[in-house]
């Protein structure tokens, strides 16, 4: 099996990590710190994350065969690598419990009744164990299979929701000066910075003459999906943020749309087409966190280090972290600071050391040059 | 003749085999051969021919070549290739005081005639069938393939069964590497008998294990032609009608050989609602169990009191109730398959109608779960070659549904496609053209377009030239 990702698939990676899980609660979030100045911060952190993806793929392009741990290692050693990739696994940890977290709500509080989360999430790492014993082809693949899905089961979505929304409702920006905004940029972090997420793709895409192109797009892509389904909430929720609680989500809404009596709430179903994006990120961020693992242990067990990630991804969600608001108060707790640097400087920081090491590759090569030249 | 006795010696019966004693102006020798395998009339004519021998012959080979002219002859001169020549429905030849064997092919055994296959009936197109001898499947080849490019390798394999194992394929097409990897993976194969072309597919395929197939499967010599024309490798095994192709993709089972002497819109619509009766197939079941025990209000309120009042008062529940009905219905397909053609049409009645509609009427099961199962059934035979798969996963999907509701089937589904994205049919992405996305051959996939515009080859099956059109 061809092991190296096609540019394809990469964009499509980066297209569905750009959009996963921030056009289900996180709207829903922000609307009660930030008001109808959400917006501001979910551009702001959009517009920051399509910078890191231009660090990504410059990275990329520029040392096509080199993986990240090469890179990290090759720019401060192998002890600041494990330490740097230790300290990425935990937030990646924290990330992949608070996804977890969002598809728990999703299911448990808008198509189930009753369920037992404990015994569900199984499956869930089953599947993250499974991926993570393949190539990352294997998910690169199974990306191309669901993009479409996802792509019309959102166009969809944006359709439904898109009747009647009180556009105006989204003015005055800024009604309270930059508290509100300041006060939910610093509130949510952890909900962004997914370009972190693709640094495991660093070294293992076939880069082609359109792979800026390919990806960038998608980016925007992703990017204008996640605007126009926050423009659709914000506007909708800007004067009653007071009726949203925690669990409050974009299927609420659809619920009005559909006159769901009638036609019944089929757009569930849409919503699990569109939810195989969270599960296509989960996979990639186990996968990111098995192969820390493997780089930081020096071991290449195919199953025995899925399986210890996803025994403490069990414990963690199961016992510690019990309910949606012991998560949503990790996520927003002091951790959220810790772990700001993961997010947004870890791609212009393995950017920085490629720049370094791609400078110094090329200064030797032209000294070799010019010391053959010489000789001849 | 002592060499005589001891090639006879190696059967148990040597009773079976006749030994012909001849004698010609320059020689004398013997005959052996399997009457139950052989033509007699050429048996009399190569006597006749031997006994007529009026000139002195060198040596075996000249025997052979000047006159053995009856049959196609070979010199041997081991006894193991001697023995062989006899079970296989040759004759061998045995000239006192000259070493070696002459092997004369004077194979005859009846065999089935050329008909239409009954596993893939067509509506246009060519109605020849393969047939049990690898001689005729070969010709029936040979016949459409008349480029000097067409290559055939002969194995035998299986210690007891002597299997003659065909590699066909076109040398300028097909790709080296995936020929080669077919020889050795044939050419390892250590067992008693090879009976039918599955007992090869088994040893050949990458996951031998695995649910679903990596090999096509053919009775129609037009399908394997077109197949090797994209530069796959046909293998076709004595005794068996089913011919099989090397590397597949599952999209080839949505496709039928019909499909390209049709109009290409109407070729794509078929295979659409192909891809649609899979889905339904596998998901329908899940999905109604589903619905019904955890997500009702996914239905609309109309459909909700129907399906209520049709529910009502039946004992199973939702889940057990529709695996009982889909066990039901593999029980009335398997009994079908095998019960005589002259009961098999009363079997189906009683199946079908005495026990579905008894058992909807006495309130065990209901309506609506009939029906659902029934569609899904018919939806399996959509894709005749997947119907084994698609029975398995309909099962796992409806306990999937049952158990857990639509989390649970996303889950299932994402795992399908992770299995299936990560096998490669020798070195064939198997969801290629989708995944990897293949752009010029998504031309030939879900969609056809018309042949005129498939101007290469798929590229994604490895192959030697691109370019089937100028």
């Amino acid at each position: 099996m061809n092991k190296q990702l096609s540019s394809t698939q990469f964009a499509i990676l980066v297209f569905i990590c750009g959009m996963a899980i921030k056009m289900f609660m996180l709207p829903a979030l922000m609307l009660k710190v930030s008001g109808r100045d959400s917006i501001v911060v979910m551009a702001f952190y959009l517009v920051i994350e399509l910078i890191n993806v231009l660090f990504l793929v410059y990275t990329l392009c520029r040392n096509p065969d080199k993986t990240f741990y090469e890179i990290v290692e090759s720019g401060i050693g192998k002890i600041g690598s494990i330490i740097t990739v230790i300290y990425f696994t935990l937030f990646l940890l924290l990330k992949i419990l608070l996804m977890i977290g969002e598809v728990k709500v999703f299911f448990s509080s808008s198509v189930y009744e009753r369920i037992s989360w404990d015994i569900m999430i199984i499956p869930l790492l089953v599947l993250c164990v499974g991926f993570a014993s393949k190539p990352l082809t294997s998910l690169g693949r199974s990306s191309e299979i669901f993009a479409p899905l996802i792509v019309l089961s959102t166009v969809i979505l944006s359709l439904l929701l898109s009747a009647n929304v009180p556009i105006s409702n989204l003015l005055p920006l800024f009604s309270n000066g930059l508290k509100s905004s300041v006060e939910g940029a610093l509130t949510f972090p952890v909900w962004f910075g997914d370009v972190s997420l693709l640094l495991v793709c660093l070294g293992n895409v076939k880069v082609s003459k359109h792979t800026v192109l390919k990806t960038v797009l998608m980016r925007l892509l992703s990017v204008v999906f996640v605007l126009v389904f926050s423009v659709i909430m914000f506007s909708t929720y800007a004067d009653i943020t007071d009726l949203i609680d925690y669990g409050h989500n974009v299927s609420s809404m659809t619920q009005y749309s559909l006159g769901s009596h009638d036609y019944g709430r089929f757009d569930y179903i849409i919503y699990c087409f569109w939810m195989l994006a969270v599960l296509v990120k989960i996979m990639l961020n186990f996968y990111a966190m098995s192969q820390n693992v493997r780089y930081v242990s020096g071991k290449t067990a195919r199953f025995i280090i899925p399986i210890i990630i996803a025994i403490v991804v069990y414990v963690l969600t199961v016992f510690v972290l019990k309910n949606e608001n012991a998560m949503y108060s990790v996520s927003t707790s002091v951790l959220r600071f810790v772990f700001m640097p993961a997010e947004f400087l870890l791609p212009f920081f393995t950017f920085i050391l490629a720049v370094i090491k791609f400078r110094k590759a090329e200064h030797q090569e032209k000294k070799e040059g010019d010391g053959e030249q010489k000789t001849v | 003749m002592k060499r005589a006795d001891f090639l006879l010696e190696k059967f148990s019966t040597p009773d079976l085999i006749v030994r012909r004693n001849f004698k010609s102006d320059r020689f004398d020798g013997v005959l052996l051969y399997n009457p139950d395998l052989t033509d007699s009339l050429l048996i009399q004519e190569l006597l006749k021919s031997l006994e007529d021998v009026r000139e002195n012959v060198r040596n075996l080979q000249q025997l052979a070549s000047r006159f053995v002219v009856v049959a196609e002859s070979k010199v041997v001169y081991e006894n193991e290739d001697a023995t062989e020549g006899i079970l296989n429905g040759d004759t061998v030849i045995i000239i006192d005081k000259a070493n070696g064997y002459v092997v004369v092919n004077t194979r005859k055994y009846d065999k089935r005639a050329i008909t239409e296959p009954p596993t893939s009936n067509v509506m246009q197109g060519p109605r020849e069938g393969f047939v049990e001898d690898v001689k005729t499947n070969l010709a029936l080849i040979e016949r459409r393939l008349r480029t000097p490019s067409l290559a055939v390798e002969k194995l035998t394999v299986g210690r007891r069964s002597g299997t003659c194992v065909a590699i066909a394929y076109l040398s300028d097409v097909a790709d080296e590497s995936v020929v080669k990897k077919i020889r050795e993976r044939i050419g390892n194969i250590d067992v008693d008998g090879i009976i039918d072309s599955n007992y090869v597919r088994a040893f050949v395929e990458d996951r031998p294990m695995s649910v679903f197939a990596q090999s096509a499967v053919s009775e129609k010599p037009d399908v394997v032609c077109a197949k090797m024309l994209e530069g796959r490798v046909a293998v076709i095994v004595d005794g068996s009608p089913m011919v099989l192709t090397f590397p597949f993709l599952l999209v080839e089972d949505f496709q039928s050989g019909e499909d390209y002497y049709q109009r290409s819109a109407f070729s794509t619509f078929l295979r659409i609602v192909r891809f649609l009766g899979v889905i339904t197939a596998i998901f329908l079941p899940g999905l109604y169990v589903a619905l019904q025990i955890f997500h009702y209000n996914i239905i609309p309120m109309r459909f909700v009191l129907t399906l209520m009042s049709s529910v009502n008062g039946i004992p199973f529940k939702p889940l057990s109730e529709t695996v009982f009905v889909i066990l039901l219905f593999e029980l009335i397909r398997e009994a079908g398959i095998r019960t005589p053609r002259a009961v098999g049409m009363a079997m189906s009645i009683v199946g079908a109608l005495v026990l579905g509609e008894t058992a909807v009427k006495a309130g065990i099961i209901s309506s609506p779960a009939v029906m659902i199962v029934a569609l899904s059934s018919l939806s399996l035979y959509t894709v005749p070659n997947q119907v084994g798969t698609m029975s398995i996963l309909r099962i796992v999907f409806t306990l999937l549904g049952g158990l857990g509701g639509l989390y649970l089937i996303i889950c299932g589904a994402t795992y399908v496609v992770m299995y299936l994205t990560s096998i490669d049919s020798f070195s064939t992405p198997y969801l290629s053209p989708f995944a990897p996305i293949n752009t010029e051959d998504i031309k030939d996939s879900l969609i056809r377009v018309s042949l005129p515009r498939m101007i290469n080859r798929p590229s994604s099956i490895p192959n030697k030239n691109k370019r089937r059109q100028k």
